[in-house]
């Protein structure tokens, strides 16, 4: 789409927007200052669109890509201390990285106002686990708003900086996946002359967390959370529908709201239900539900994630002395995963003890997978075979989140463990301490800068056995390229460049080479370097992204590599190296010259197998 | 519902352009003034992942299609649209492409042909189409617009009043104007292609 269009001062216009889209022009409309994020699917659109809207919008705003979800809060709330309205994105997961400044960040409040995006992934489309985080809000006492619809995300980006500013708190925007990649229609609102920043005034009263100043201000935190429900009662977030009427009464929340609004809209129930549908879910409008609740027989709570809701409404009931039967987590529909109109259709089936549907059985064909793997040229897949062949086989694999992470993948296998950023580097040093095998760490460059930097000063200074493979593609390749201190900056002058080598080097590391991924030999000779040391071991293989360089660095590719003898060794290379651009057609292997991407890596490894071709014309090669 | 309702399952290999061909088919319903929603799962495209979408016409607020839900399944790849046939209702409509980007990881699993996957498609729908987009594509020298002679095609098969202006505007609105003549060129070449057996 073009992405300018977000910027257009057209009051009143419709577009057909992504909802993360549309939280960019919320952000717009109601002026924001400074954008301060760390890539993360799916709310990565979001950085994104503002980074590439900048080029035209010099003025309006600033946007970074910090080094990790922490960093980003954390300039965020300096920014908002001085008084700008602040915007942070991340994946759900980010958030615990970036909790500690947010619960205190809380208690002193940010005058200027700050709106978080935390993008939750139920069903682990692209995560590592699906946690829910709402407990977030309540944790830090902090409001809550959850769209349903991409209209709906833009309304709520605006009104939340507005909250934000009024009651001088974080506010949170949470997000789910099916939500941020929804595409819906979006009627714009005016663009503001720029928003004024609020001046700064001392008050070491309130800004400086000591134990003081904190016990004082979290009675002023619980104060700001009442106005934000004065907010939430009368909000127009919170919607009532259906038959007033009726005593079967639905609370529901988040995506599940459309399940809900789609299944009663095709599907012919004989009985009439009354809907309430929070928007804003923290702090519960408690008098709006309450009078919601006390006319129904039984109330179902349908929300995907844990039993948030219905635990505090379970205690709105209580304290009413209402009777009342409340339903909502059960065997269909639990914490796991997401929801659907079908499931949904079930579920309301049974709460108003009408027929289930079965829906008819299709049996699922076994079909060849595509599960994701490295890109042809991908020097990753380099680095693991290299790895792979010289060290040992009883080595353990530590690994990481990114790009390099699909090495977890057949045929290569080089994951025997992975829990969240950085882990890679500390879990494999505590690996190492009690197991005899070795440990070899691999981590990218991204997330060597997100969290690799404390557990690589850990490993030294508490003296761990560990290889460490830093995977230094010069990019946040897997969430869509975005910019880190890695990376390349020739071409940018709002960035600088971090040199990876300098760091280790700055920190003491003696055992360290730094070798080109794309070349076999060096990285062969480098592992076994180091696989018979002790101590801390450090191996840069360093080759920018394949796909970042042919796009943006302006690297050309001038051959393609093609079989030239078939047989055992072209076979092995085909079920052990798996080039994605290796096809077998009746029995012979051949190179894909559409999808070779010329890193000559399988002529290093087989170089009886293969051999290299010049391209007739460079230019109309149609590689995407 | 008071109006018709049109749920479609698309379904492609990452870099087959299935998400841009989503925003151009939702675009196009919007301009035939329809109420339109999508949902688009972004992110293992360029890993050579299954790409999969929906597009919800006339009202639905759901932005997923379910098993046995979707009224049309447009599938850019034949091997996909094999495994999402499970997402369309019986006797749903299909229109696929008979071309088959071969998965890269090779298991024991047997990699069917074209013939084995027409023959499953029309054993579980009688209204099945297909077309050769490559073939059609290489001809006019348009590969890079291969996935919008499928969206020509379907502008034949939609139960819903879409026209090629509809889809025309879309990609005015959406793509550089260097693009704009191929895409019209493939548009016209599936719309015109009346043999989708």
């Amino acid at each position: 789409m073009n992405i300018f269009s977000l910027l257009e001062d057209k009051d009143k216009s419709t577009h057909l927007l992504l909802a993360n889209e549309a939280i960019v022009r919320g952000a717009l409309e109601a002026g924001v200052h400074i954008i301060c994020s760390y890539p993360g699917t799916p709310s990565s659109e979001i950085p994104d669109a503002f980074y590439y809207l900048s080029k035209k919008a010099t003025d309006l705003y600033s946007i970074e890509y910090c080094t990790n979800e922490k960093v980003a809060l954390e300039v965020a709330a300096g920014a908002s201390l001085a008084g700008a309205q602040s915007l942070v994105t991340m994946k759900h997961v980010g958030l615990n990285v970036a909790a500690d400044p947010l619960m205190t960040a809380a208690y002193i409040g940010l005058p200027g106002g700050m709106v978080i995006l935390s993008a939750d992934d139920p069903g682990c489309h692209s995560s590592q686990n699906e946690q829910d985080n709402r407990h977030f809000a309540r944790m830090a006492s902090i409001p809550c708003f959850e769209p349903a619809n991409a209209n709906e995300a833009k309304q709520m980006t605006v009104e939340a900086f507005k909250l934000a500013r009024f009651i001088e708190e974080p506010v949170l925007l949470r997000t789910t996946t099916r939500l941020n990649h929804m595409r819906g229609s979006v009627t714009f609102g005016k663009l503001p002359k720029k928003q004024d920043i609020k001046s700064f005034t001392i008050n070491r009263n309130r800004f400086v967390a000591v134990p003081a100043v904190a016990r004082i201000r979290h009675k002023v935190l619980l104060e700001n959370l009442k106005k934000a429900q004065d907010f939430s009662e009368k909000s127009h977030f919170n919607v009532i529908s259906g038959d007033k009427k009726s005593k079967f009464g639905v609370i529901v929340s988040g995506v599940t709201r459309n399940y809900l609004l789609d299944a009663i809209s095709t599907y012919n129930f004989n009985k009439s239900i009354k809907i309430l549908e929070l928007g804003i879910t923290w702090p519960l409008p408690i008098k709006l539900i309450h009078n919601f609740i006390k006319s129904c027989n039984s109330v179902l709570i349908l929300e995907e994630g844990d039993n948030l809701l219905e635990q505090d409404i379970k205690a709105i009931a209580n304290e009413n002395n209402l009777q009342i039967k409340i339903l909502g987590k059960d065997n269909d529909l639990t914490a796991c995963g997401e929801f659907s109109t079908s499931i949904i259709i079930n579920r309301l089936a049974r709460f108003l003890n009408e027929k289930n549907i079965t829906p008819p059985k299709y049996k699922e064909e076994t079909l060849p997978p595509r599960p994701p793997v490295l890109c042809p040229g991908c020097a990753h897949r380099t680095v693991y075979y290299a790895a792979k062949s010289v060290l040992n086989k009883k080595t353990i694999w530590s690994n990481d989140i990114g790009c390099y992470s699909l090495g977890a993948m057949p045929p290569l296998f080089m994951s025997d463990f992975s829990i969240c950023m950085g882990s890679s580097i500390t879990a494999g040093s505590g690996f190492a301490k009690i197991s005899d095998n070795d440990v070899v760490a691999f981590i990218g460059d991204s997330t060597f800068f997100h969290s690799g930097l404390t557990g690589l000063a850990n490993a030294i200074f508490n003296q761990h056995n560990i290889l460490i493979v830093i995977m230094d593609n010069g990019i946040t390749a897997m969430t869509g390229h975005q910019p880190n201190p890695a990376m390349n900056v020739d071409h940018i002058n709002n960035m600088t460049h971090i040199d990876i080598e300098n760091v280790i080097k700055g920190f003491g590391i003696t055992n360290y080479i730094k070798v080109k991924a794309s070349n076999y030999l060096s990285l062969t000779k480098a592992f076994k370097t180091m696989k018979d040391k002790l101590g801390v071991r450090v191996i840069i293989a360093e080759e920018p992204c394949v796909i970042h360089a042919r796009k943006y660095l302006g690297k050309k590719q001038t051959h393609v590599a093609i079989v030239n003898k078939q047989g055992d060794a072209a076979e092995a290379c085909m079920q052990n190296f798996a080039c994605p651009a290796f096809t077998k057609i009746d029995d012979k292997i051949s190179v894909d010259e559409s999808l070779c991407c010329g890193c000559m890596a399988c002529l290093q490894i087989a170089p009886t197998v293969f051999k290299s071709k010049k391209i007739e014309n460079i230019d109309a090669n149609t590689n995407t | 519902m008071p109006t018709q309702t049109l749920k479609i399952y698309l379904t492609g290999v990452g870099g087959q352009g299935t998400l841009t061909a989503t925003n151009i088919l939702a675009h196009a319903f919007m301009n035939a003034k329809l109420d339109v929603i999508a949902g688009e799962v972004h992110g293992m495209a360029q890993r050579g992942g299954v790409v999969e979408s929906f597009l919800l016409v006339g009202g639905l607020k759901a932005p997923r299609i379910d098993k046995n839900e979707a009224d049309i399944l447009l599938g850019f790849d034949a091997l996909e649209s094999l495994r999402g046939l499970s997402y369309l209702h019986k006797n749903g409509i299909i229109l696929s492409s008979t071309d088959i980007i071969a998965p890269s990881y090779h298991n024991n699993i047997t990699m069917p042909n074209i013939e084995y996957i027409k023959s499953k498609l029309k054993k579980y729908s009688k209204n099945c189409n297909f077309l050769p987009c490559r073939n059609l594509a290489r001809k006019e020298n348009i590969l890079k617009c291969t996935g919008s002679i499928l969206l020509g095609a379907f502008l034949n098969i939609c139960p819903l009043q879409l026209t090629l202006t509809n889809l025309k505007n879309a990609v005015k609105r959406l793509l550089p104007p260097k693009l704009h003549e191929q895409n019209f060129i493939a548009f016209n070449l599936g719309y015109k292609e009346k043999n989708l057996k």
